[in-house]
């Protein structure tokens, strides 16, 4: 007999009297069956039969443990896309827009930060981070995602000083990053990130400003902005933009960029905006001086 | 008779006016016999930066061997050459990997780097075989000489010498304390480090 469980095909057979329901997964087989209401998958290894208690919803994770092989969830389509990184890019897309503008002396880094609620802790949400004592960075994308790739950052940036005493070149931390971003489309059981992250960073090179993909691929950026409203807020950059822009100017324009796409007023408590200057400290901006910038724009 | 023993060897390192120093012998021996004397055991890793490694022949090669690895792929990555005190901290740190297993050797790094205010700045630093590091303003030592080197090099050592008095220096210091230790000697080399250039020279010394 044949059956369709949970979208896989299972056959169905007796065995010493009890009903098993039997199936091939990676060319060994496998017998289903119900003990005492728990699901139990049972399979012959070297001749002896080892009884797993799984639950049946991650039957689909089998992939991860016994053949010591994990198979990857991106992979390419007919056309040569992955196509889960097409859907991560998605998720950056819907969110919440952030941008960066390098200029000669420094880079500025902005994004809106607008609470579900007005009953939420606005100083409790943190959406610029800071790597290192001279990089920080922002997101565009799912918030818990950041979190993670901000802490692998932090590690990485630490693990270097720890063998070379050296604070980590911008280049290197955004390279760190990268791969840790491209390992998720590579390796087993796991969904690549859905954020894009933007790194401000200065060092020996000079200011810099990076945007790392959630496939991996990074570029140094003069200006560049990301999430919902990024098509418009580049465009915005493009016209604004000069090579010659201080690092005052640029946190007016980032504000002006900001102000294009907001719904509703903008004000200190729903932005947030860090800066680093040539003093090479990343900080961010209280809200006494968001309010100061924005004054100064109006 | 200790590890470190086994093959002998005398290494020194001297900084002075914005430039550096760093010689050794070039005997290689096991135990009592010597095999030949045209073993090098200071190695450049950049223009501005070498490494001389004493203690134990096979340990020397093999570390001499991985320091080159780790600062070709740093180089390669970074795009910049490595800074002494920087690759004074990466030896440090791959000794240490080692702490119960260690390699039978110690390293001499010696270089010019830039400093936030000054350029070419001479760098010495040493480290046991388990990278321990210990930095100095004058000069160094390591093999089996140390405590005739530590001795004549006291004596010698005056700071801020221009290359030449270097060099003076830094050989007659070598020449004299591997003469009073039977396992290194057998020829000795010199390398004098400036901003713009390096200058090796092989010293003829006694053939014993």
């Amino acid at each position: 007999y044949q059956r369709r469980v949970h979208g896989k095909q299972w056959y169905q057979r007796r065995v010493h009297g009890k009903q098993w329901y039997q199936r091939r997964v990676h060319g060994k087989q496998w017998y289903q069956r119900r003990v005492h209401g728990k699901q139990w998958y049972q399979r012959r290894v070297h001749g002896e039969s080892t009884l797993r208690v799984l639950p049946l919803s991650s039957f689909s994770s089998f992939f991860t443990n016994m053949s010591g092989a994990s198979y990857s969830l991106t992979t390419f389509s007919p056309s040569g896309k992955l196509v889960q990184i097409e859907y991560a890019l998605n998720a950056v897309s819907a969110g919440k827009t952030s941008l960066g503008i390098k200029a000669v002396d420094g880079v500025v880094i902005a994004t809106e930060k607008k609470p579900p609620s007005i009953l939420i802790e606005p100083d409790t949400i943190e959406k610029i981070s800071t790597l290192t004592h001279n990089i920080g960075t922002t997101y565009a994308g799912i918030g818990p995602d950041f979190r993670v790739l901000v802490r692998r950052g932090r590690k990485e940036a630490s693990k270097y000083n720890l063998v070379y005493k050296d604070p980590i070149p911008v280049s290197q931390m955004v390279r760190e990053l990268a791969t840790v971003a491209q390992e998720f489309t590579q390796s087993g059981g796991v969904r690549p990130f859905g954020v894009s992250l933007l790194v401000a960073g200065y060092d020996e090179d000079g200011p810099q400003l990076y945007q790392v993909d959630p496939s991996g691929s990074y570029w140094a950026w003069k200006a560049s902005a990301i999430g919902k409203n990024a098509k418009n807020a580049q465009t915005f950059l493009e016209k604004r933009y000069n090579n010659k822009m201080q690092l005052e100017d640029a946190i007016n324009t980032a504000i002006l960029t900001l102000k294009e796409g907001f719904e509703g007023a903008l004000n200190e408590e729903n932005v947030e905006i860090g800066i680093i200057g040539a003093d090479r400290k990343f900080r961010l901006l209280t809200p006494a001086e968001i309010k100061d910038y924005i004054k100064e724009t109006d | 008779m200790s590890i470190m023993e086994y093959n002998g060897s005398a290494v020194v390192a001297m900084t002075g006016k914005n430039c550096v120093a760093i010689a050794s012998d070039m005997r290689y021996g096991i135990r009592m016999q010597t095999l030949a004397a045209d073993m090098r055991k200071i190695f450049k890793m950049h223009d501005q930066l070498f490494v001389g490694i004493s203690g134990l022949a096979t340990d020397m090669q093999t570390v001499e061997q991985k320091l080159r690895f780790r600062t070709k792929l740093y180089e390669l990555r970074e795009e910049r050459n490595i800074k002494p005190s920087v690759f004074a901290n990466m030896v440090s740190s791959m000794l240490y990997e080692r702490r119960f297993g260690p390699y039978f050797i110690e390293p001499v790094i010696c270089g010019l780097e830039d400093k936030k205010d000054q350029k070419n700045v001479p760098f010495i630093c040493t480290t046991d075989l388990i990278g321990a590091q210990c930095f100095t303003n004058d000069f160094l030592v390591a093999g089996t000489t140390t405590d005739q080197l530590y001795g004549v090099c006291e004596a010698m050592y005056k700071p801020d010498m221009e290359p030449e008095d270097l060099f003076e220096t830094i050989s007659q210091c070598l020449l004299a304390a591997v003469d009073r230790d039977c396992l290194s000697g057998w020829g000795a080399i010199v390398h004098v480090i400036t901003p713009d250039q390096v200058i090796t020279r092989e010293l003829k010394s006694r053939q014993d």
